[in-house]
């Protein structure tokens, strides 16, 4: 036990490495997550010692969480933030709730019952083989030649159909997602990838026919709609500094975030609107239809955010069709698309009121 | 003249070299921490700010390996090692003392540059070897970007040893201590050798390779050990770079009171907070924007700083 206990104390001092599986709402959970110094929101599953669920998840995404789950080395933890009702029905079975206190000194307690050996959760079996090696073709990876096929259901790559500046890559078809760094909540994309080029591109929005596992009253997630759209539209600020590398300003956001004021928010436009902070991630990237880059998207939150924040009421945002983003992003590299993406979360995913109308292809 | 103490026990050097990669990074990853906080608005002492590391690390140890579907498992191990070895073999041909270097070879810029072009091999091997999609986009982009910056370092030391006479690091100083400083004389020369810094050791605003649009690119399947010396070995070639850059640009252990280490220690503990200040404040730049600004900008302007820096030196 004492021995067990020292190498506990040391570890005590470190901020608990989570990767976050987002769901739908829980902007405010999100953001006390992320705001929390205690906490190291990580990019891989395999850095993670807990797997946080916040906001409720799409029947669609519970096959892909399990995947999530299992990929956290063991031992793991796992716990949800702010979802209501029985979380049973996520498929991980037993999931302690974590308190509205002090987040991290739970996540520092669950840790340190994993560490111990003391909380350990099975694997679920799902990151293994999600199908059988196919025995066709005459390597039995069921494609020609030595190429193609799905053994494993793992897509083999396929030489590609035209070539991407003269240098042919094999084409490699994947699902990306939904709980990736920066997607869009109830998003995923399937892809054909040459190299780090998105030669081909599909939008892969949840449909919500039926009620997500956890979902709860947005009413509930705030007593003030109006801060809670500045919240909403701040969390997606920290989202995109976080995927811009920039880890400590996506903290600074997530504390707005949590209680925004007009002067929180220009705090935050001095700082991140510089050609050389933010900007130089987002400047000239991800131009769509109406001329707007990235940069253009999230000074608008800010705009809309001060706008919410002052009363003055700000115009909705639009929805944007998943097939033009899936348009625009095809021929992109890897990382524009992505940054891209974080910047259309406010305009993309499931829309939640008429959950009959966003199931789309 | 500089005393190659280094060679005449290796046991000697090989420990100086690993102490000052360990605390070279241990420095960097604090300073990390020290100005995350600042930048993040938090109170955090610097006490709290040098136990943290630490802290991760060996939680992170702790941690179980991760075996993906097919990986080469060899290489997988041996990628960070050999990113580690490449700092320790750049270090080893700089003065760390007034008068003293491990192996103040004269060739020195040739072995601190073969030590840089091979991290390539490093960093490819380690987004390789897991056999997972995010890892190999990681190190493509590691070669993309280090086949257009690494020519810069070249001509920045190129342009550093002209006025030495000489491509060993120990001449490159001791012409400072008869001259200036080379920041004074070549002053394109730090920033060109800063972005190579952040570039090699793919840190901050060059963090393309291990980015988390890429869910950490070549370490985003890495779990438990692998992972903790590939972060460590990056921080560790970043305080290599730093002290390089202490060496080449502002005459390293030269000072007055002080003893030379300790003048060493603390202009390469200025340039890792000035990195480590971009960190928090730069975003990653694109991609493509990077390697044509490299291409366009950068590289152009090395030339014009080997000229200036050839012009002086006749002069």
């Amino acid at each position: 036990m004492a021995v067990n206990d020292r190498p506990g104390r040391l570890t005590a001092a470190a901020p608990v490495p989570v990767v976050v599986a987002r769901g739908l709402g829980g902007h405010r959970d999100l953001a006390r997550v992320r705001a929390d110094p205690g906490i190291r929101v990580v990019a891989s599953p395999r850095h993670a010692t807990v797997l946080l669920v916040v906001g409720a998840i799409p029947r669609d995404h519970l096959e892909p969480l399990a995947v999530l789950h299992d990929q956290v080395p063991a031992p793991r933890g796992a716990a949800t933030l702010g979802l209501t009702g029985d979380t049973t029905a996520l498929g991980l079975g037993d999931l302690p709730a974590l308190p509205h206190g002090d987040l991290s000194a739970a996540l520092r307690a669950l840790q340190r019952d994993v560490l111990a050996g003391r909380a350990d959760r099975t694997a679920l079996g799902r990151a293994d083989h999600p199908v059988d090696w196919q025995g066709v073709g005459p390597h039995g990876q069921g494609g020609e030649g030595m190429m193609g096929g799905t053994p494993y259901g793992r897509m083999m790559p396929m030489p590609p159909t035209d070539g991407r500046d003269g240098l042919a890559l094999d084409r490699l078809s994947l699902r990306l997602g939904p709980f990736l760094p920066g997607l869009p909540p109830g998003v995923a994309l399937d892809v054909g990838l040459q190299g780090d080029v998105l030669e081909d591109v599909d939008l892969v929005v949840a449909t919500l026919d039926d009620a997500p596992v956890g979902a709860r009253d947005a009413a509930t997630d705030d007593p003030t709609p109006r801060s809670l759209e500045a919240t909403r539209l701040l969390v997606a600020l920290c989202e995109l500094c976080d995927l811009a590398g920039l880890s400590a300003l996506a903290r600074r956001v997530a504390r707005v975030a949590l209680d925004p004021g007009p002067a929180g928010v220009e705090s935050l436009r001095r700082r991140l609107d510089r050609p050389w902070a933010l900007r130089a991630a987002t400047d000239g990237v991800g131009v769509l239809d109406d001329g707007r880059d990235v940069t253009d998207r999230w000074r608008g939150w800010l705009d809309r955010a001060s706008a919410e924040l002052d009363g003055r009421g700000a115009s909705p945002p639009r929805r944007r069709d998943p097939a033009d983003v899936a348009e625009a992003l095809r021929g992109q590299e890897l990382g524009r698309a992505w940054l891209t993406l974080c910047s259309l979360a406010p305009e993309l995913g499931p829309t939640v009121p008429t959950p009959a109308s966003a199931a789309t292809p | 003249m500089i005393e190659v103490a280094g060679s005449a026990n290796p046991a000697v050097a090989a420990v100086v070299v690993l102490a000052v990669l360990a605390v070279g990074a241990w420095v960097v990853a604090a300073t990390e921490t020290l100005v995350g906080a600042r930048v993040a608005g938090e109170r955090l002492g610097p006490v709290a700010a040098l136990g943290q590391p630490l802290a991760r690390a060996a939680a992170a140890w702790r941690r179980p390996g991760v075996v993906t579907e097919r990986p080469d498992m060899i290489l997988w191990v041996i990628a960070p090692a050999l990113y580690a070895a490449l700092a320790a073999t750049a270090l080893s041909v700089l003065p760390l003392g007034a008068r003293w270097a491990v192996a103040d070879v004269r060739t020195g810029i040739v072995v601190f540059g073969a030590a840089e072009v091979l991290a390539m091999v490093a960093v490819y091997l380690h987004g390789w070897s897991p056999n997972s999609p995010f890892p190999l986009v990681g190190a493509y982009r590691f070669v993309a970007s280090g086949l257009s910056f690494l020519l810069l370092s070249m001509f920045v030391l190129i342009a550093a040893a002209l006025p030495a006479e000489s491509m060993s690091f120990g001449r490159i100083l001791v012409s400072q201590q008869e001259g200036t400083w080379n920041l004074l004389r070549q002053p394109l020369g730090l920033p060109l050798f800063l972005i190579v810094a952040l570039g090699v050791s793919f840190y901050g605003p060059l963090d393309l390779p291990d980015g988390d649009d890429i869910a950490g690119g070549t370490d985003a399947e890495a779990s438990g050990p692998v992972h903790v010396v590939w972060q460590w070995a990056r921080r560790a070639m970043l305080a290599t770079y730093a002290l390089a850059t202490a060496v080449v640009f502002l005459a390293g252990p030269t000072g007055p009171w002080l003893p030379g280490p300790v003048w060493l220690a603390v202009k390469a503990v200025a340039i890792v907070v000035v990195l480590v200040w971009l960190r928090h404040r730069v975003g990653r730049v694109p991609m493509d924007r990077f390697v044509l600004i490299c291409w366009t900008v950068l590289l152009p302007l090395s030339f014009v700083h080997l000229a200036i820096a050839g012009v002086v030196t006749l002069w």
